[in-house]
């Protein structure tokens, strides 16, 4: 899902960067507010682990691999304010140490993986954790999550060819089933795989970072 | 290669490949002596440039233009190119190939070669009706302007990379107005991220070594899954030491512009010759720009 450079076109980028201004500042302000200090330590490192999570190898049925952002895991740990930036931190690396990910795409990538998928996410686990329990809607959340965050970026580069020529060629008609196909049975799945074992396991392990939203401030201290 | 294996040479290429790009920013060549944060900015330029031209003729200069800084960088061309042009350009090239058939374009374009006549309105789901199927001029030109267009970018952005060290490039962030709070917080991910895939690479060696037979999709999955927790757990408690150690360090919470600009004195090499080439680089946009607007 990562866009590359020349796939949107300047005004594209420009409104893309414009949406990601205000969300960075509140993410920011949010982040440090509610968070303070010793999460920025946290928020570094579980970035790098957001960064190691997206070059794990999926074995898929076609015999490929597919591979996965881990943004529903980071919103349900840390919440999806942080996640923002957590996320942002390794689309920043990504694209200016790999070259994976435009730069002037950075925008578009920032809206898709480290805001649509953490929100979504963390609302529909929110919604459902009571309901049918964390593991179940962990995988749910995630899942819906990229799927969402796919169909916003193919409308994306699936409005180039009526904007200019010489960008993403395909229009709408094509962007939609191309990227919804490959999500709902690929990248999907395994997003809400992982993100369910790995919800598992941590609610076996340390239960009570799963809790952390609501008992963040009592854990410091203050 | 079983998907453990895939996973970890993924990670050591990766580090390799990071620990090799040092090599060429250490050489003594022309953009390795430019002040980091004008180069930046100067990149910056080139590469909204190449994102907002139109015709292909524009970009190839661009094509031209990135080659040059690669020659008097001193950068292998051997090496560079397959840098550049291994996945993003080739992936590209292969989603563009079928944009040059008229069936999945949005226009109507001028036939160049007429592959099949239905002689009557075909509807396909997804498509328009279309009644022919055929290359079109528009077509073969615009899918190339589109491949070019991609491949200068990464060529470009690739070229940045390998020229300018690591925190100096972030540093130069800064002068692009980011808040230190997030500069800061991407120096520290980079250092973890070295950590944290020698943690990996680790986990994933040592369960390796205990597997006897082959390995099925359903375990691999299972054993990725739980190293992925156990790394969740590791990093979450580490970050907590780390905390403390900056703590005892005297951090007070706040990120001061000392902690994230690394070698004021390094940072200020190279002036002159740094603004001659922003000027250079900016009037070479503009040109371009406007000479295409008033086209």
């Amino acid at each position: 899902m990562h866009i590359p450079d020349g796939y949107l076109g300047p005004l594209t980028c420009a409104v893309m960067f414009l949406v990601m201004v205000p969300i960075w500042y509140f993410a920011l302000k949010n982040t440090s507010k509610r968070l303070g200090p010793k999460e920025v330590p946290m928020i570094a490192v579980l970035s790098a682990v957001s960064f190691l999570v997206m070059m794990f190898n999926w074995p898929v049925p076609d015999g490929t691999t597919a591979h996965m952002v881990g943004g529903t895991l980071f919103a349900i740990i840390l919440g999806p304010w942080a996640s923002v930036i957590g996320i942002t931190v390794a689309l920043v690396i990504q694209a200016f140490f790999f070259g994976d990910g435009g730069v002037t795409a950075l925008g578009a990538n920032c809206f898709n993986m480290a805001f649509v998928i953490p929100f979504v996410g963390y609302f529909i686990y929110k919604a459902l954790k009571e309901r049918i329990g964390k593991v179940a809607s962990a995988g749910v959340a995630a899942y819906i999550a990229i799927n969402i965050a796919a169909v916003v970026a193919a409308i994306e580069f699936g409005v180039q060819p009526y904007i200019a020529p010489g960008y993403c060629p395909y229009g709408l008609n094509l962007s939609i089933p191309a990227m919804a196909f490959a999500h709902l049975t690929t990248a999907g799945p395994v997003a809400a795989v992982v993100t369910a074992v790995v919800v598992g396991y941590l609610e076996r392990s340390r239960p009570d970072l799963l809790a952390l939203k609501e008992t963040s401030p009592n854990i410091r201290g203050e | 290669m079983s998907f453990t294996e895939r996973t970890l040479y993924e990670i050591i290429n990766w580090v390799r490949d990071s620990v090799f790009s040092e090599i060429y920013a250490d050489k003594k060549g022309f953009l390795q002596s430019l002040n980091p944060r004008i180069k930046f900015i100067a990149f910056l330029c080139l590469l909204v440039s190449v994102v907002c031209v139109r015709s292909l003729q524009v970009i190839l200069f661009f094509l031209l233009f990135s080659l040059l800084l690669v020659y008097f960088s001193k950068i292998p061309f051997k090496f560079y190119l397959t840098r550049v042009l291994i996945f993003i350009p080739i992936f590209t090239g292969i989603v563009a190939f079928p944009s040059i058939f008229n069936i999945f374009q949005q226009n109507k374009g001028r036939p160049l070669i007429v592959l099949y006549n239905f002689g009557y309105t075909v509807n396909f789901p997804f498509l328009k009706p279309f009644s022919t199927i055929e290359i079109t001029e528009e077509g073969v030109y615009w899918a190339l302007t589109f491949v070019l267009r991609v491949t200068v970018s990464v060529s470009l952005t690739v070229l940045l990379i390998l020229t300018t060290k690591w925190p100096s490039l972030l540093s130069s962030l800064s002068s692009i107005r980011t808040p230190e709070t997030f500069i800061f917080i991407l120096h520290m991910t980079y250092r973890y991220i070295f950590l944290l895939a020698t943690l990996v690479s680790n986990m994933l060696f040592s369960r390796k070594s205990r597997i006897v037979g082959k390995e099925t999709a359903i375990k691999s999955w299972k054993l990725n899954a739980n190293i992925i927790g156990a790394l969740f757990l590791k990093s979450h408690d580490m970050s907590e030491n780390i905390y403390l150690a900056m703590l005892s360090r005297g951090f007070n919470g706040q990120v001061s512009r000392s902690m994230i600009n690394v070698k004021e004195r390094q940072m200020k090499e190279g002036n002159i010759k740094s603004y001659l080439f922003l000027i250079a680089t900016v009037i070479f946009c503009a040109t371009i720009l406007l000479k295409e607007a008033l086209m």
